[in-house]
């Protein structure tokens, strides 16, 4: 090897020598070492009486779970997690001011839920779907609720199955016939015409009887409409919702063949909306064929259901059900001028021009617009007794 | 070291006038005595050296001598077949012919000179000098201690052949010659070593091997000049395109059925004496990935072993890289349930991370280390002492978590389930940069680190032959015998360095 290739290969090693350890300084920027972070489980947002965002955490302690499991066998009965608030002029500053008495960086890639109170989603939903989009870490998978009570009883609350509220709320939308709307969903709700978007509503129920344990539940839907809570829909009626945007998975329904005294429990699943736009004269209308299946889970009349003529009977008492059930809740959204239906864009894709004329002003059309329902139900098992 | 090294190259040139006594080329001479003085003075103060005086035949007596070493040359072999013959003869012998006549052994050469004498000596075969003869007789018939045929230590099967190479250079290349029946099968044999003047052979397929690879073999093994020869993996060192790569460009084997499946391929093989490892030319990277129970024992079985092996060579590579990143810099990867049990049992854990991970895999490549070289008699013991200072006390004084126990001995698993032992090493050697580089840069590092291997290996050479094929280069007719097993009669084509003409494996297809 020559002298002049020596210094040549030499050069070289210096060089990238010098570039590794350059590139080494800039690492571990990023670096969030396991025992310097605290799980953010749940996230609540709400406004507080002088007007003030105040977040609230849901923090999972590490330490207490860890004693607890190597302990003893009350391992369930330890409190794993923590609840945190903090105010501010903003949800940022809010949230900064809950880390500033936190030992360790509030990690929050792991937020199950998004808890709205009352008043920030009537005043302020706006800021906390601009949050949470622009905060990296928080998901766009994570489920946002709305709720009465007050938020930190909410994160406080010690669900009974799983290990915090925030796991909880999780599990819970994923359950056939309840709303799940995420913060992907919603957002992308929100840019329709009428701005409008739906979300779940939760609420802790009081203990019923002696030894009975307080319960978390989705009660009711809050419907938005520009950026403001415009009023809510019951469960039952979010159905209707949930079947015309094709998110319906199954439920039972009780059904009653007057004149006789007993019931028919059915179970209605595989339902499917075929929703059309039509303008007819200037008449705006939407005409959803909606199918199904039902499966005769109970029956207490006298009617046999292995004959043809009561099992058109159930079907026909189905369809009159679930219709009913369409138009009433397409009704009540009508009435809060909030198209949680997603008509604009059905109709949209039939007459765009027709559409453009009304887009600036779709939440007062809204209203005017006529729903036709068709249900197909057919019992496809009759749950075999003669 | 190296330095040191060439110093002593550089001692060995200045004596070499020393050598000449050992070297001596000059023909041997008429008178006996002459040829016996000569001899002793070089075999001086060699106490195992036996020099033997005959007389041969009754009425004209010839005198004769018989030298050989104790111990390389079968005694019995030489009292029934030299030594018996040579005393019953009625007259002296006249020429060389009528000895080798007279003695019944059928490998016998006529040596000339001095330095084959030394040679033939060396290798064990007795040598019959005669008096008023300027030759001598080297006699075929030395016997070396060597140990049986056994099984394989490093490489296991289940189904296939339990015969593995041994020390001895005959045997391994009967068993060659056993398993590959056709004068085709050419053993070209080399002596290597300055002075240990090892034995080595250089094999292959007449017709199949690219006479070109051979040419460059022989070049290569020239080019040596080590005093000592001891394995076939200090040749290796010599002859590998790259030194500088982790990765073993040369594949070695201690299995002659895996031998024989290269060769017949068309690859040339090299077996050295005393050494039960064989080597393979030229090696790509997949023969190392590969184990010869693929092949033996059904495609479906082979594929789904190849797949599981590649992925557990990628944790062996990996796994605690992708176990630090992952708890380091990218948390909401881990689903919410694992990262609170991660954060739970590293609560207590007073290192980071990469720390701790770097800590437990040195500990175990130290107890592997150990547990290769340690005796016999307590290796038990110190099995129980590594499973309980790993485990169950490092857990216990929340030295290391839980999870990163399962993390090294997943890895650990991994690791030992490639098949090569050489390509296991490169495997665990990588595994630590990849580590430090997980935990600066996170899964960054992680792909960072693969990519630069990735082109290293694409860079490699194996015998001019690249590292990757048939990967890269992509060679579509062979791509179905490497991560996946294809069907026998699916691999028409041999390795595409066999050159055009002789590819096909089979006609009729």
């Amino acid at each position: 090897m020559t002298i002049r290739l020596k210094a040549i290969v030499r050069r070289i090693t210096c060089s990238l020598l010098i570039s590794v350890l350059i590139l080494y300084l800039q690492g571990c920027a990023d670096l969030k070492e396991i025992n310097n972070i605290i799980i953010v489980t749940a996230t609540g947002l709400d406004l507080n009486d002088e007007g003030k965002v105040e977040a609230t955490v849901q923090l999972f302690l590490p330490q207490a779970a860890a004693s607890g499991s190597s302990g003893s066998q009350s391992a369930s009965q330890t409190i794993q997690s923590s609840v945190l608030s903090g105010s501010g002029d903003t949800i940022s500053e809010a949230i900064n001011n809950i880390e500033k008495h936190v030992s360790r960086q509030l990690f929050r890639g792991h937020d199950r839920a998004i808890i709205i109170g009352r008043r920030m989603a009537e005043k302020r939903i706006k800021d906390v779907l601009d949050y949470c989009m622009r905060f990296r870490e928080i998901r766009q998978r994570t489920n946002l609720f709305v709720t009465n009570d007050p938020v930190p009883k909410i994160l406080e609350y010690q669900p009974f199955l799983e290990k915090n509220s925030g796991e909880l709320l999780s599990k819970y939308v994923r359950k056939d016939g309840n709303l799940s709307v995420t913060l992907k969903d919603a957002v992308v709700m929100n840019t329709n015409a009428g701005h409008s978007f739906i979300l779940p509503m939760i609420s802790i129920e009081a203990a019923g009887a002696q030894g009975e344990k307080k319960t978390m539940e989705i009660t009711r839907s809050a419907l938005f409409s520009k950026n403001r809570m415009v009023g809510t829909i019951s469960h039952d009626l979010t159905y209707g919702q949930l079947i015309l945007t094709h998110r319906f998975w199954q439920t039972v329904y009780s059904l009653k063949l007057s004149p006789d005294p007993g019931q028919i429990g059915i179970n209605i699943q595989n339902v499917k909306a075929d929703v059309h736009a039509v303008i007819r004269h200037g008449h705006w209308l939407i005409m959803a064929n909606v199918t199904g299946d039902g499966i005769i889970f109970e029956n207490t009349t006298r009617w046999n259901m292995l004959n043809s003529d009561t099992i058109w009977r159930v079907e026909r008492a189905v369809n009159r059900k679930i219709a009913a059930n369409i138009k009433d809740s397409v009704r009540e959204s009508q009435k809060m001028k909030s198209d949680v239906f997603d008509f604009y864009p059905t109709f949209f894709r039939k007459y765009p021009e027709e559409c453009l004329k009304v887009e600036k002003n779709w939440n007062d059309f809204y209203p005017s617009i006529d729903v036709q329902v068709k249900s197909h139900f057919s019992v496809i098992h009759s749950g075999i007794k003669q | 070291m190296l330095n040191w090294l060439r110093k002593n190259k550089r001692i060995d040139h200045s004596s070499s006038k020393n050598n000449t006594k050992y070297n001596d080329i000059k023909r041997l001479a008429r008178r006996l005595s002459e040829n016996e003085r000569i001899i002793r003075q070089v075999y001086a103060k060699s106490s195992d050296v036996v020099i033997k005086h005959l007389t041969l035949g009754k009425a004209p007596q010839i005198r004769a001598l018989l030298i050989y070493i104790a111990g390389t040359a079968d005694v019995a072999q030489i009292d029934e077949n030299v030594l018996k013959p040579l005393y019953l003869l009625k007259e002296g012998p006249s020429d060389l012919a009528s000895i080798k006549n007279t003695l019944s052994i059928p490998d016998i050469k006529e040596i000339g000179s001095f330095d084959t004498v030394y040679q033939e000596v060396s290798n064990g075969h007795p040598v019959l000098f005669i008096d008023r003869l300027p030759q001598a007789l080297s006699l075929g018939i030395s016997k070396w201690s060597t140990r049986q045929v056994e099984e394989s230590s490093t490489e296991f099967v289940i189904r296939g052949a339990k015969e593995g190479f041994i020390e001895s250079l005959e045997t391994n290349t009967s068993l060659v010659r056993k398993r590959i029946r056709t004068p085709r099968l050419k053993i070209e044999r080399m002596e290597i070593g300055r002075y240990t003047h090892t034995p080595m052979i250089i094999s292959y397929i007449d017709g199949l091997c690219d006479p070109d690879l051979v040419r460059e073999i022989v070049l290569r093994v020239r080019r040596i000049s080590e005093d000592g020869i001891y394995d076939s993996g200090m040749i290796q060192e010599y002859i590998q395109d790259v030194s500088w790569s982790p990765f073993p460009t040369v594949f070695s084997t201690e299995r002659p059925d895996t031998f024989c499946g290269a060769l017949v391929e068309g690859r040339a093989g090299i077996l050295v004496d005393g050494s039960p490892h064989a080597i393979v030319l030229p090696s790509t990277f997949f023969m190392f990935f590969s184990s010869p129970e693929d092949y033996y024992s059904g495609f479906i079985i082979g594929t789904a072993i190849r797949i599981l092996r590649t992925f557990y060579m990628m944790i062996a590579l990996l796994g605690p890289s992708i176990y630090v990143a992952v708890t380091t810099f990218h948390q909401e990867l881990i689903p919410t349930t694992l990262l609170i049990s991660i954060t739970q049992a590293h609560e207590q854990v007073p290192f980071p991370t990469v720390v701790e991970a770097l800590i437990m895999e040195i500990t175990f490549e130290a107890l592997r280390e150990a547990g290769i070289r340690l005796p016999r008699a307590v290796g038990p013991t110190i099995s129980i002492v590594g499973a309980l200072v790993i485990g169950q006390a490092a857990i216990q004084a929340s030295l290391v978590s839980p999870l990163m126990v399962i993390v090294v001995s997943i890895t650990a698993i991994a690791s030992f389930m490639i098949p090569h032992y050489e390509a296991s090493n490169t495997v665990r050697l990588l595994r630590f940069p990849i580590m430090i580089l997980a935990s600066t840069f996170g899964l960054l590092g992680i792909i960072f680190s693969f990519i630069v291997l990735l082109i290293h290996l694409s860079s490699l050479r194996s015998f001019g032959v690249p590292y990757l094929e048939p990967l890269a280069p992509f060679k579509k007719a062979s791509i179905i015998d490497t991560l996946v097993r294809g069907p026998l009669w699916t691999m028409k084509r041999r390795p595409h360095f066999t050159g055009s003409t002789w590819n096909r494996r089979r006609t009729g297809h």
